[in-house]
């Protein structure tokens, strides 16, 4: 059997084994979330169509500079492989959902366990993804947006004719433009959906506020981590010609970037306590 | 004898299994515009890896004006400069920036005019405040060369330099560079201009397979000068192993 093959019954195995000893947990599990079929489905459904849209537009955008595209494949082919391309992640996690809705109720069944919320539940996320993926196959494509150049949604302060001053300043910056660069208001709104979704009907509107502030300021923190990551990386192979010793090119990058992470950091405590009152 | 600036010594590299450069000694010395020649993929970026210290040589060693690179990095690299591939410049800074920060690194307490005048006739004085990301190849290409060319360093190191620039900036940059070497700076440049061996090397050597298959000394190129032949049919002598 090939590696990828064993791969796939090892982890069945272990999904099975896990969902066999915390059976009482996962049917409990089930059982809070039964009432919320509608909601898993609606959720399953946006971004099932949100993804397809997506790599629809992705296509459409990439296909005509393909290197295959210059070669004499028939239309009809053509066609059947962006329909591939474009629904393939889904098909697999349409039947990762069907598989472990399966395991799962088997897993419950034999342990004389009620597989009925656990059933709906599988059946909410199917119906969801699979009403999504048509949706998303026949909106109309959304504007096609260049993912380059980043620096577009950087903000920079100009200072023309400015001479020259020997100073690694610019190192410091650098995460933090990667971090606004990664930020960019698409991604924001979709990290915002969520968020708003998860809010209980109720709240008030302050609360609910601070709520979205939290998150925010999460979801910065853990953008500026990833661009300091990569710009350390990105650092080090373009700076290595340079007598820059290692730990004064970590001080310059990382020096600045951890005490906005503090900020940041001290941000969102306060909003979680402002959220809690 | 003045110092070599660039002393090569059975230098070897490999990536992974395959061994790219194999038994490369090499002496350069000052004021001296030296010009790497070979086909695609010989290993010529791959020497310019391991003088710069990009890349750690499986064998052999590197000495820059005397100072060893694996022994004494920051000596050996403060006298170098070398230009980056102009992908490699980060996207999110701006040019001053990178500027800022090659000075910095070689404790500069000021840019020298020099470069600044350079940057001028090249043309690029408008992309200063401009971010990498949106300049052009050619445009990038420059930055690189005048991020090497900070400091005034002692031996220059560029790959392909001339790729990418306009006919007057390729000119402006010969002409600078041959201005450097004549006040004491050794260029080691990776290239695959032909023109360039005729009209400025003091020497070139041809790389093939990872090996240095040929060397034109400087009496070679004057010779081939003064008697009008073109270079390239001394070149496909070499590549045939017919010698000069």
């Amino acid at each position: 059997m090939p590696a990828a093959g064993l791969g796939v019954v090892g982890a069945l195995t272990v999904a099975t084994w896990l969902l066999w000893v915390y059976r009482l947990r996962v049917d409990e599990i089930f059982a809070r979330l039964q009432p919320h079929t509608v909601i898993i489905a609606v959720v399953a459904g946006i971004v099932a169509a949100a993804f397809v849209s997506h790599r629809r537009s992705a296509h459409a955008a990439l296909a005509p500079r393909s290197w295959l595209a210059s070669l004499p494949v028939d239309p009809r082919i053509r066609r059947l492989e962006a329909l591939a391309l474009q629904l393939g992640p889904v098909v697999a996690v349409m039947v990762l959902i069907c598989g472990f809705g399966l395991v799962a109720g088997a897993v419950l069944g034999l342990a004389d366990l009620p597989a009925k919320s656990c059933l709906l539940v599988w059946r909410s996320a199917l119906l969801g993804t699979f009403f999504g993926t048509g949706v998303g196959l026949i909106v109309p494509l959304p504007k096609p947006v260049s993912p380059y150049p980043g620096s577009r949604y950087v903000p920079q302060r100009m200072t023309p004719g400015r001479r020259p001053v020997p100073s690694l300043a610019g190192l410091a910056i650098w995460p933090i433009r990667s971090m606004f660069a990664m930020l960019r208001p698409k991604t924001l709104s979709r990290t915002l959906l969520p968020v708003l979704m998860m809010i209980p009907l109720g709240t008030t509107a302050a609360a609910a506020m601070a709520w979205v502030g939290f998150f925010g300021a999460w979801t910065a923190l853990l953008a500026l981590i990833a661009s300091l990551v990569h710009v350390l990386r990105a650092a080090r192979r373009w700076l290595k010609p340079l007598p820059l010793p290692g730990p004064r090119l970590g001080f310059a990058i990382c020096g600045v970037v951890f005490m906005v992470m503090m900020g940041i950091g001290a941000v969102a405590a306060w909003l979680r306590w402002v959220a809690r009152l | 004898m003045t110092q070599p600036r660039l002393e090569l010594r059975r230098l070897q590299a490999a990536y992974g299994e395959r061994v790219v450069l194999d038994d490369i000694s090499l002496t350069l010395t000052e004021g001296e515009w030296f010009v790497l020649l070979g086909p695609n993929g010989c290993g010529k970026s791959t020497l310019l890896d391991c003088v710069a210290g990009r890349k750690t040589p499986v064998a052999g060693s590197v000495e820059i004006c005397g100072h060893s690179l694996r022994g004494d990095p920051v000596a050996a690299k403060m006298r170098m400069g070398y230009g980056c591939a102009p992908e490699a410049l980060p996207p999110l800074l701006t040019s001053r920036q990178c500027l800022e920060i090659h000075a910095a690194a070689k404790r500069l307490s000021s840019v020298s005019e020099d470069l600044l005048e350079l940057a001028d006739e090249l043309r690029f004085t408008p992309y200063w405040e401009s971010f990498v990301d949106i300049l052009s190849l050619g445009t990038r290409q420059k930055l690189a060369i005048l991020l090497a060319l900070v400091g005034d360093p002692k031996l220059i190191l560029l790959d392909e330099a001339f790729n990418g620039l306009d006919p007057a900036s390729a000119q402006t940059l010969k002409r600078h560079l041959t201005s450097l070497i004549g006040r004491g700076a050794t260029l080691l440049l990776a290239t695959h201009s032909l023109d360039i061996v005729e009209h400025h090397a003091d020497r070139a050597a041809l790389l093939v397979d990872g090996r240095l298959q040929h060397i034109w000394q400087s009496s070679d190129l004057v010779q081939l000068r003064s008697t009008g032949q073109r270079f390239d049919d001394a070149l496909a002598r070499s590549m045939s192993g017919g010698g000069d």
